[in-house]
């Protein structure tokens, strides 16, 4: 069969980086932006920290929503305002042509380890003298004992500290339960920008202002707790509108000076739209583009949420004034493609700098400000509109990694927009990822939600989703390594690659030579996964309690419809919230090295008797040198992912238990918690601190991703991968959310019409199976191969990892390798 | 009631319409020198050995160890196959680690089999796909193949056969009423050059052709011709074959397949030669030209 290059590789081979439908390269102005963009690595930007940190010694005693407010008015005053080269939507909140902001609230002690940690493999940083003594001499110092982290730990008990956290490092976690709660402020979201679109933050402002004089003029002073939330309100809405106002000052500046008298015009609406948005309601498309990208950006200066901020429903709340423009003539595609693509570009200029010694967990500078297209109206019609269609084909034309793009597929999902969501697929960017309602809507009943706010969720993050002025819980929960409960069970709660000698992690669960059916080895491994969990939890509730003494978000606030009838904070006043549901997640990693190890030594050791419990923790303690018959009848188990029911009942027994525990745990306010297999590239990371597993997997390797089946191991198609999947999942349970699933296909498989057609009903089967999720990597492994080689040369080749699209290139050697390593369903 | 299966492939998409499980049947009438399944091809057992995959007679050896036949010799860790001794009994398969031993061949009802079809039921559905049988020849077993057949359609699915059409006609006519879609090969037209070719000649191919568009018009049939360079890849004998199905009604169209070499690794597997140069492909310019020339004289 011909070698067969996806349009995308072909693109990459060309060296170019924007081309049309028709083949024609692309001259705008966005393509030039792009390349300066990626010619640089990015840098480390202290500015927020240094203004927040200034503004913070001047407040203390405030309460914290008031002491946040204040903070973003000094950054609003005092922060850089650069406009770009060609930039048609404006604001940036850090220096260099991609960069990454820091938070010294959450982890301000790890910001000592900065320098090393911006040089790290994987994603590396750059950080200036300057910057590096401003971390130390000024942030860190003032830091030292405020932040969350540091609470965060005080308050955790002895025995959840221990098999978290490295005994001598507060930061690096040990691989068995990775809590990620204090790394960000939160976990991911989307804003309602429904919100800043049409009310504007001076009509906002007024409101908080009337809110605070009635408050204040009430003659029995009930109530004073919400004069802090009005008055952070008053003056966060008067700082986003202040800072805008300083970007339409600087573009009036450039316009004096700019020769080019296109550029001059250009200079002159920015200065124009940046007096208009986001204080007043946005007038057009451009405007409404403006005033989403001002949003976004300001509630970064307030907050790191994880995946950083979404973009949520864009096709939905940026339609009207799409439409308008277009009917008034206004506005082209051409021209509405180029303005979206300035955003994608903004995007992209910010980075991630994870502040935990696990850096495997995150690689190639990962974030999600998920786009998300399609899907049903609240009102339960399909909400496709020609807008869909257009982000779609800019994705198609524009092969950044930015934004991350779902589509939410439903029963109804016209063909022809699925037949474009599919020709975009085919591109092999990765994108989009795709939600499927029917799984989802529902899902979201169960926990709360009316059907209207169910039918109007959004993707966010990797395979979340939020239902954006519903949910109130924000605490971001752990990974769970969960192949570990196997080996702790192997080991009667030891594990061989942590803790010193003599340390037991998990439960002394017996030896395992002593258990004489599976049903005992079983058993043992239930305990050592129900101790993790315990632990997981653990340290969500310290998390959960410890959190409103270090945080607020007075934005994100009051553009929460809960927040603003209560006026409550977001992060500072959860158990008061009446009518929030919860979404709150722990990750399950390595679901499919789990089910398979479980499944070798089911059938190995018990069922079949071709060896013994001893000849097993022998060829595992030795990495199976020496032991290719053993290491040969592991691999050649039955293996989750092939439809084999084999597997796949343990991979439902499992399943149900993880929501079984998850049902029973209550966090403080009441919420219930859900499991969720959305492993970033923390599969790679937590496969470090696991020796060889019964599945045939050698000692450190990478863990399985997601819902998906063990890399390599599903030998029987697309169709039983999702065979498996279905019949693994406890869809009786509510206690689960996002399930990640990841597709590779060689771009033969995909080929012309008759690949296009088997893709869609692919699709549609996928859909009617009440699948949560699935993306597409269509690439094919030479391509990988020659990419490892020859960095340079790919530089802008797309490949999808848990969730996200990276550039191949950034990415360490480990992932590469694993990336190339899963099955390609190639047919012949 | 049973039957001899070797393979069960999901997600096919280029064998009749839609997203597909393709069966595939033991045992084949032709003996085609380019064919890319030679287990296909005898109708019983056949032991497969991968080199590739064994892990020797040093580490592992079980094979020679558990063979009751002596087929296997293990001598100072050198494993000699003679499969003149293997009756092909499994025992060696069942106990290699790596699955570098295999068994070619399967006795399967057709409620078992049924019960794997049923599992992609959604995505032929959607796709407007279904089951087909292959093979082999599927029609040698055809008592099997029309059972299967007709248990698929009682259930809705969509039921495709690919033939290679050298059965007695009575078979065929058996399996007929139960199919949606024929897959028919075509390999050439000359008689003696298809003897040369595949072991048989081309007339009971060619007359259960015709008959079959005759006595079931409604059935559509789709030939196929797979090119195999030095075979058949000329002008003239594509042009023959186009000409000749030109009054038949119910063939619906006409594919080309390029001749590939996948398949040569099985015959090292089964201890056997490879009797085609593997290295050789249809260039796509000459294929896109018999495609043109098919087309030309199918509608003349």
């Amino acid at each position: 069969m011909e070698h067969c290059l996806s349009p995308h590789e072909a693109k990459v081979e060309q060296g170019l980086l924007c081309i049309t439908d028709d083949g024609a390269v692309k001259q705008s102005r966005v393509n030039q932006m792009l390349s300066h963009i990626l010619d640089q690595p990015p840098r480390v930007a202290v500015e927020r920290a240094k203004w927040f940190t200034r503004s913070f010694r001047e407040t203390e005693g405030l309460p914290n929503n008031l002491r946040w407010a204040l903070a973003l008015r000094t950054c609003a005053e005092n922060m850089t305002v650069t406009i770009n080269t060609g930039e048609l939507i404006v604001g940036q909140i850090g220096s260099g042509t991609r960069y990454a902001l820091i938070y010294p609230e959450l982890r301000g002690g790890w910001l000592t380890e900065l320098a090393e940690a911006a040089d790290r493999e994987g994603g590396k940083f750059l950080l200036t003298e300057e910057d590096e003594t401003c971390v130390l001499e000024e942030i860190v110092p003032y830091w030292k004992g405020r932040t969350w982290h540091e609470g965060y730990i005080r308050q955790l008990p002895e025995e959840t500290r221990r098999v978290l956290w490295d005994a001598a490092d507060d930061y690096a976690c040990r691989g068995v339960v990775n809590a990620l709660t204090t790394q960000d402020s939160a976990l991911v979201w989307a804003l309602d920008y429904e919100k800043v679109l049409k009310k504007g933050f001076l009509a906002m402002g007024q409101e908080f202002q009337s809110a605070l004089e009635a408050l204040e003029a009430r003659p029995i002073p009930d109530h004073m707790e919400r004069r802090a939330f009005y008055r952070a309100g008053v003056i966060t809405c008067s700082a986003v509108v202040t800072w805008a106002g300083r970007y339409a000052d600087e573009a009036g500046r450039l316009a004096r000076e700019e020769r080019d008298s296109a550029r001059r015009e250009e200079l002159l609406e920015i200065a124009r739209i940046c007096r208009r948005v986001p204080a007043h309601p946005a007038g057009s498309f451009h405007e409404a583009l403006q005033a989403v990208w001002f949003a976004n950006a300001f509630s970064r200066l307030e907050q790191i949420v994880a995946g950083q901020m979404g973009l949520g429903r864009i096709d939905q709340y940026l339609y009207p004034y799409f439409k308008a423009d277009r009917e008034k003539g206004l506005l082209d595609d051409d021209k509405a493609l180029e303005l979206l693509e300035c955003l994608w570009l903004n995007l992209s200029r910010i980075r991630r700098l994870v502040p935990t010694g696990s850096i495997a967990n995150y690689q190639g500078y990962p974030h999600f400000e998920q786009a998300c297209l399609g899907g049903q109206t609240p009102d339960g019609r399909d909400a496709s509109n020609e807008l869909s269609y257009l982000i779609l084909q800019s994705k198609k034309e524009f092969p950044l990694d930015f934004p991350d793009m779902s589509v939410r597929i439903h029963s109804m999902t016209p063909a022809p927009f699925l037949q474009k969501a599919v020709e975009v697929i085919k591109e092999g960017t990765g994108f989009p990822k795709l939600y499927n309602d029917e799984d989802i809507v529902p899902l979201l009943i169960a926990k709360g939600a009316t059907y209207a706010e169910a039918l109007n969720y959004t993707g966010c993050g990797c395979a979340e989703v939020r239902v954006i002025n519903r949910e109130t819980y924000m605490t971001q929960g752990s990974q769970l390594n969960i192949p570990s409960a196997v080996e702790m069970a192997l080991r009667d709660g030891y594990m061989p690659r942590v803790g010193g000698p003599g340390e037991r992690i998990g439960l002394p669960t017996g030896d395992p030579s002593s258990f004489s059916t599976w049903a005992d080895f079983w058993s043992a491994f239930l305990a050592q996964l129900r101790n993790m969990f315990h632990h997981a939890f653990v340290n969500r509730s310290v998390g959960d309690l410890t959190k409103p003494a270090f945080l607020a978000a007075p934005f994100q606030s009051m553009l929460h419809d809960l927040c603003l009838e209560q006026c409550l904070d977001i992060h500072m006043d959860q158990a008061k919230f009446r009518g929030g549901i919860s979404l709150g997640n722990l990750f399950v990693i390595g679901v499919g090295t789990t089910i398979d190890s479980l499944a070798a030594v089911k059938k190995l050791v018990y069922e079949d008797r071709r060896i013994t419990m001893d000849e097993l923790l022998a060829a595992l303690d030795a990495d199976f040198q020496g032991y290719e018959v053993i290491r040969q009848l592991c691999l050649n188990c039955p293996k989750y992912g092939n439809a084999d029911p084999y597997a796949d009942e343990i991979g439902r027994a499992l399943d149900l238990e993880m929501n079984a525990l998850t049902d029973a745990y209550r966090n403080p306010w009441g919420g219930t918690d859900n499991i969720s297999y959305v492993p970033v590239t923390s599969h790679v990371g937590l496969g470090g601190y696991l020796g060889a597993t019964p599945d045939g997997r050698s000692a450190g390797k990478s863990l399985s991703e997601g819902v998906s089946a063990t890399q390599g191991c599903d030998v029987n198609g697309p169709t039983a991968v999702l065979t498996s999947i279905k019949y693994a999942k406890n869809i009786q349970m509510q206690n689960h959310e996002a399930r990640l699933l990841n597709i590779k296909f060689t771009p033969q498989l995909v080929k012309g019409e008759v690949g296009t057609q088997a893709l869609e009903s692919f699709i549609r089967t996928w859909c009617d199976m009440k699948h949560w999720h699935v993306q597409f990597n269509i690439v094919n492994r030479e391509t990988l191969l020659k990419a490892q080689k020859d960095p340079e040369r790919y530089r802008s080749l797309l490949v999808r990892v848990a969730g996200f699209s990276a550039h191949f290139v950034e990415l360490s050697p480990a992932l590469q390798d694993e990336i190339i390593a899963r099955t390609e369903h190639e047919t012949m | 009631m049973d039957g001899m299966i070797f393979n069960v492939e999901r997600f096919a998409i280029h064998d009749g319409p839609g997203i597909r499980t393709v069966v595939f049947l033991k045992g084949c009438p032709l003996r085609c020198a380019w064919c890319s399944n030679p287990e296909s091809q005898r109708p019983e057992r056949e032991l497969f050995h991968s080199g590739k995959k064994c892990l020797g007679g040093v580490v592992c050896g079980i094979c020679a160890a558990a063979c009751p036949n002596g087929a296997v010799v293990n001598a100072a860790g050198v494993l000699t196959f003679r499969r003149e001794l293997c009756v092909a009994c499994g025992t060696c398969a069942a106990l290699c680690p790596s699955r570098a031993l295999e068994m070619q061949g399967r006795v399967r009802s057709s409620g078992d089999v049924l019960q794997e079809l049923l599992a992609d039921e959604p995505f032929y559905r959607n796709s407007g796909g279904g089951v087909t049988l292959s093979g082999g020849e599927p029609l040698l077993q055809a008592e099997f193949a029309a059972e299967l057949l007709e248990r698929c359609r009682a259930l809705h699915l969509h039921t495709c056969v690919e033939t290679a059409g050298h059965v007695p006609w009575h078979k065929l006519a058996l399996a007929a009423p139960h199919v949606k879609e024929f897959l028919y090969d075509v390999k050439l037209l000359d008689s003696a050059r298809h003897r040369a070719g595949t072991g048989v000649g081309s007339e009971l191919i060619l007359e259960n052709l015709k008959r079959l568009s005759r006595e079931f018009p409604h059935i559509p049939i789709t030939v196929r011709t797979p090119v195999i360079p030095g075979f058949n890849d000329s002008e003239e004998d594509i042009g023959a074959i186009a000409r000749f199905l030109a009054p038949l009604e119910s063939v619906k169209g006409y594919d080309l397949l390029a001749y590939h070499s996948f398949g040569a690794a099985k015959y090292r597997a089964l201890g056997r030669d490879y009797g085609m140069d593997e290295t050789v492909r249809i260039p796509a310019e000459r294929l896109s030209r018999l495609r043109e020339i098919a087309r030309l004289e199918q509608y003349r």
